[in-house]
């Protein structure tokens, strides 16, 4: 949407851009991501610089989830001293998985034990309606300090184990909770394959309509045909609010309440947590259920692939769906696109866009889906189930 | 000799007015914009729509009043002037059937005109010609226009919006015809949105005037409908390579009143479309009519229509984003709607009970309207606004030998609407509808308290429902004449603002024109200004002024960019502010061909929400504004340099990986990039310059006369910055300029019958 204002203006004012000159860096500040969730069982503060031009931010590795901040455009901050304290009462200083993994550059971890499932040995309990303060010492000396009190709310479990269906093209999703007196305000979030759609939410129950789009994401659908999406609603701290809700300004001064630097300590408790396996009429090619030959069957192939329509583009379809072998392996997710009849598929390892982990080009032929592996070479028939 | 004798008699007060009409003998309609004069006196005048005149300073005994107008062959009356006395005088002027050559005209110009009779610091006038000869951006604009007199700061060439002695851009009442508009510029204020040629004058004053204008707190800029008298339809005709427009118009009933029709719509979208591939989705059109009429017992009627319309429709993909829906099509329309009829009728010529004085009723009513709205398609978000005014004005105006009173009222009815939300969830929906009404009262009087000095006292009440506000705004101003060609002027005065515009203060184009009604929460805005200039003559075609200004605000709102939308007390920041500085003009009528300007202003404002103090956007230090048009048998060659100090901007001094968190799983997922802001506009652009040139000459057919022009807007090609980007992901980090006007050679064709 930026991108589109910026070329409206250039388009309408005639306006002309100069070439790139280099300016001068400006001053290293520090950069902190840290909610405490009592819903969970690992507690994760990020701790990064600033980009104020004094090193140059990889943009080549895709996204790996243990190493949040090198391959997520930052730049982390190693050998920090993270403290998280209930004010008069405990503290935990907390590890990096660096330190403590070989891997995780910048990713400080404690566990809640009031949760099962916790994987640091430094420990503190998270408990809905008390205070806790955030201090950040990095190893050259700059300081960060934030505080923050866990509203008062009953946590549920997340993820959610029930899976609801929703038919985009069906009736909408209606969720709706009990106010907490003590609670401060709700926010919704959905997690989506290619950014999670976040809004907050003034009352108490929300309608969700399948043909719901992400005005903060280039307008993409939120819900994904053939995808499982987390929707939770959870309730908030003013720092969580004031970082995430919608502001006219791109700004970071003014959605931080922390001193000394940028980023939030938040704190939030899920109040409604559901999974809805999303559909979608799948009609004709290349929508459907595609069903790879025994005879033509090959290493590295999934056994089915569910496709949908997942939206029409200025340059193409694009398709989404899911897949699975006979095995018994869960499904996960397939995003790609149509050009006519030549496809691309991209065989993700859950259901983030971020986690590809095969290519696939096909082409179909009548009710046959002839697809190749880009990585391997590996070709199959696939045929669309009537 | 009279000039010798005027400071005598002035002296021993002996001096007395000359009241009359100027009327088309063989139909026996008012002449207007006929010059009179007395032989070997200095005093002259101009006779207005409605033949009307005032001679004022004149010595005592016999006089001879002269009126002249092209197409007339002069007129002439004996009367004889008692002092402190107003005597009447009727000149009928007969056509001229065939030739001019044995009339010499010399029209008195409405910046002498003004000088001699109007108390009004700081008033510039701009005559129709004065808008075409100017070089143009693209075509003539009477907004831009304006935005070269002293004074004035125009933010960039991508605004026409201007701010007027340190005040914003919504502080300017801007009247077509006396009818409120609320944002008379198109998207983006590239372009104004008044169609030169079916403009007469425009005349703005920038601070100090007088108590008959209220609603806004900066200063007035009247447009007045050009009126075409001549028998017969006459139109013009202008291609440029942006838009057409068209203009015709004529007398009706033997000259009793005149209608005038334009239109212009951009093209530039269609265009695109046959040249290439692309389409540039967005076109805006404009159109404007104007009737008046005098019946034969001289009730004079006006009505005014304007229409104004933006449009940009396009799909995501055609505004080059690619990742965006096809199926989302971006809507986002914007324009200015206004109606008004106004009677004037004059209940005493002078001849009656009360000698010399003539009084005339007017009774206006009126409805303006601006209205926007933003689609983002797909049901993700739509935005609506608007402001609607619906208003009754009238006032009694009686003007005698040493007074002219008028006393009127204003009735405002607003409703001001605005929706913001989502068809697909009703998480974020917004809305509200409000309706406030203002009542003012005023009364102002011209004294001429002596032959030297004119006083301007006046007073306004206005009332707001709503908001609890009430309040009184004196008003005066002082003219004194140490000689017939210097004067000095002083004037004070309190001005107040209930409608206002949102305005971003760190953005430096704004895409979205909202206004914001004050209500028990949102204040009324107050300014007050102190104002004094000097102002000499050198014959009736050079002068020079100085001003100086001082102005105090109160109760400013701007936009707070980190408003939470969910609490509507949030969006606003409540600001006070200053605005202090002078101007300098040297200016010079057309004579043996040659016209120009060159002013100077300097100018400091500054503004202060909490603990903030800043510069506000407009708060450009020193602007110099040079002007010329050179006349001649071959053409008019037109140069116009600007030069300005920058203006402030907030500078991004890094950026921020923004994180979304995932509440099922504890992950961090990378997000938008946010900036880190610096001190808050504490930055400025670099100094601006441009220099234009345009070129016309005018061939003749017949009836038919045909312009071709050529202008060249920033000649030099001079980078002036309009936005900065910083990228701080690099090391080096770096900064690219989006820039304003690039050299932009531009041809037109006038065409006129």
């Amino acid at each position: 949407m930026k991108h589109s204002l910026r070329l409206g203006i250039l388009l309408l004012c005639g306006a002309c851009e100069t070439p790139s000159e280099p300016i001068p860096p400006g001053t290293e500040s520090v950069q902190v991501s840290a909610i405490l969730n009592p819903a969970l069982a690992d507690q994760v503060v990020l701790v990064e610089r600033a980009h104020v031009g004094r090193a140059s931010v990889d943009t080549l590795s895709s996204f790996d989830p243990t190493e949040p901040i090198t391959t997520g455009l930052g730049l982390p901050i190693s050998g920090a001293r993270v403290v998280i304290a209930r004010p008069g009462r405990d503290s935990v200083v907390l590890v990096e998985d660096l330190a403590a993994r070989g891997f995780g550059a910048g990713v400080y971890r404690f566990s809640n034990p009031l949760v099962a499932g916790g994987t640091s040995a430094a420990t503190l309990e998270v408990r809905p309606g008390e205070q806790y303060t955030l201090r950040v010492t990095t190893p050259t000396g700059m300081r960060v300090a934030g505080e923050t009190t866990v509203p008062l709310a009953t946590p549920v479990d997340v993820p959610a184990r029930a899976i609801d269906t929703l038919d985009r093209s069906g009736a909408p999703l209606r969720l709706h909770w009990h106010r907490e007196p003590t609670a401060g305000d709700y926010a919704l979030i959905v997690a989506s394959p290619r950014a999670p759609y976040v809004t907050m939410v003034p009352d108490t129950e929300l309608v969700l309509s399948g043909s719901l789009r992400n005005a903060n994401e280039n307008l993409e659908p939120v819900f994904t045909p053939g995808f499982r999406q987390a929707v939770t609603v959870v309730a908030t701290d003013r720092n969580y609010y004031d970082s995430f809700r919608p502001q006219r300004s791109s700004s970071a001064n003014s959605r931080t309440h922390l001193e000394g630097g940028y980023g939030v300590f938040g704190s939030i408790v899920p109040v409604v947590a559901c999974v809805v396996a999303v559909t979608a009429p799948a009609q004709a090619a290349p929508a459907g259920t595609w069903l790879l030959r025994d005879s033509s069957a090959k290493a590295g192939l999934p056994r089915t692939v569910r496709l949908y329509v997942d939206d029409q583009q200025a340059t193409g379809t694009t398709l989404s769906g899911n897949y699975g072998d006979a095995d018994g392996q869960p499904w996960r997710g397939v995003l790609g696109e149509s050009h006519g009849d030549s496809i691309s598929l991209s065989l993700l390892a859950n259901w983030t866009a971020r986690d590809t982990v095969t290519r696939l080009t096909a082409v179909i032929r009548g009710s046959l889906l002839e697809a190749t592996d880009r990585g391997t070479g590996t070709h199959g028939t696939y045929v669309r189930e009537p | 000799m009279g000039l010798v004798a005027l400071p005598l008699a002035r002296a021993l007060g002996q001096l007395g007015t000359i009241h009359g009409r100027v009327i088309d003998d063989g139909t026996g309609r008012p002449l207007s914009d006929a010059v009179v004069q007395t032989d070997g006196t200095p005093s002259i005048a101009r006779s207005a729509s409605d033949g009307s005149f005032m001679l004022r300073a004149v010595p005592n005994g016999a006089q001879v009043v002269v009126a002249r107008r092209i197409g007339f062959a002069p007129a002439r009356r004996a009367v004889f002037v008692q002092p402190n006395d107003t005597v009447f005088a009727e000149l009928r002027l007969n056509e001229l059937a065939l030739t001019l050559a044995a009339v010499t005209v010399h029209p008195v110009l409405p910046a002498f005109d003004a000088f001699q009779n109007s108390v009004a610091p700081g008033a510039l006038t701009l005559p129709a010609h004065a808008l075409r000869d100017a070089p143009a951006a693209v075509e003539p604009d009477v907004l831009r226009a304006v935005g070269s007199l002293p004074g004035v700061v125009t933010r960039s060439d991508n605004k026409t919006g201007f701010s007027a002695q340190g005040g914003e851009e919504d502080q300017n009442l801007t009247l077509l015809d006396g009818i409120p508009m609320f944002s008379p510029d198109h998207f983006g204020g590239l372009f104004g949105t008044f169609i030169p040629a079916a403009v007469d004058q425009i005349r703005l004053q920038e601070a100090g005037f007088p108590a008959r204008y209220g609603g806004r707190m900066s200063s007035v800029l009247d447009v007045t409908s050009a009126e075409d008298t001549r028998p017969g339809t006459h139109g013009t005709a202008n291609l440029s390579l942006l838009s057409s427009n068209v203009t015709l118009g004529g007398a009706i009933d033997r000259a009793r009143g005149s209608w005038n029709v334009a239109l212009r719509r951009t093209y530039a979208d269609a265009l695109e479309r046959t040249f290439t591939k692309h389409a540039l989705p967005y076109h805006f059109l404009d159109g404007q009519a104007h009737l008046s009429y005098e019946t034969p017992s001289h009730l004079r009627i006006a009505a005014t229509v304007f229409h104004g319309l933006d449009v940009l429709d396009a799909s995501m993909a055609q505004l080059g984003d690619s990742t965006a829906s096809a199926a989302a099509r971006l809507l986002y329309e914007r324009g200015n709607d206004l109606a008004g009829l106004s009677l004037a009728a004059p209940v005493s010529t002078g001849h009656g009970g009360i000698a010399g004085d003539s009084v005339v009723v007017t009774q206006s009513a009126s409805i303006s309207r601006f209205a926007s709205t933003y689609d983002q398609g797909a049901g993700s978000m739509r935005f609506e606004s608007g402001v609607r005014d619906a208003r009754l004005a009238g006032s009694l105006a009686r003007h005698g030998a040493s007074h002219g009173v008028r006393a009127g009222y204003d009735i405002d009815a607003y409703r001001v609407h605005d929706r913001l939300g989502s068809t697909q969830t009703a998480t974020d929906e917004t809305f509200s509808d409000r309706t406030l009404a203002a009542l003012a009262l005023y009364a102002e009087d011209e004294w001429h308290a002596t032959s030297k000095l004119v006083v301007q006292p006046g007073a306004r009440f206005e009332q707001v429902s709503g908001t609890g506000w009430a309040s009184f705004s004196p008003r005066l101003s002082m003219k004194y004449f140490f000689t017939p060609s210097f004067a000095t002027t002083v004037a004070a005065g309190r001005y107040a603002q209930w409608l206002q515009l949102s305005t971003d203060e760190t953005a430096t184009m704004q895409l979205f024109d909202y206004w914001v009604p004050s209500d028990r929460d949102i204040p009324v805005a107050v300014a007050r200004h102190f104002v004094v200039e000097a102002e000499r003559w050198f014959g009736d075609r050079r002068f020079v002024s100085v001003q100086g200004y001082y102005k105090p605000y109160s109760g400013l709102n701007a936009e707070n960019q980190s408003a939470d939308l969910h609490v509507p007390e949030s969006a606003f920041l409540h600001e006070t502010g200053t605005a202090y500085g002078a101007t300098l003009l040297v200016r010079q009528e057309e004579m043996r061909g040659v016209a120009g300007s060159l002013s100077y202003t300097y100018g400091l404002s500054t503004r202060r929400h909490a603990d903030t103090s800043f510069f506000p956007l407009q708060d450009r230090r020193h602007t110099l504004n040079a002007l010329a048009t050179l006349r001649s048998k071959r053409g008019v060659l037109g140069v116009a340099f600007s030069y300005g100090t920058g203006t402030p901007y907030t500078r991004s001094v890094g950026e921020v990986q923004a994180r979304s968190y995932d509440p099922t799983s504890g992950a961090w997922l990378p997000a938008d990039q946010l900036n880190v802001q610096g001190p808050y506009n504490g930055n400025r652009y670099p100094p601006y310059s441009r220099l234009d040139l345009s070129l016309s000459r005018e061939y003749r057919h017949k009836d038919v006369r045909i312009t071709p022009s050529l202008s060249v807007v920033n000649v030099l090609n001079r980078r002036n910055v309009f936005r900065y980007f910083s990228h701080y992901a690099v090391e080096p980090p770096t900064r690219t300029a989006l820039t304003q006007f690039p050299i932009l050679p531009t041809i037109a064709v006038k065409v006129e019958f």
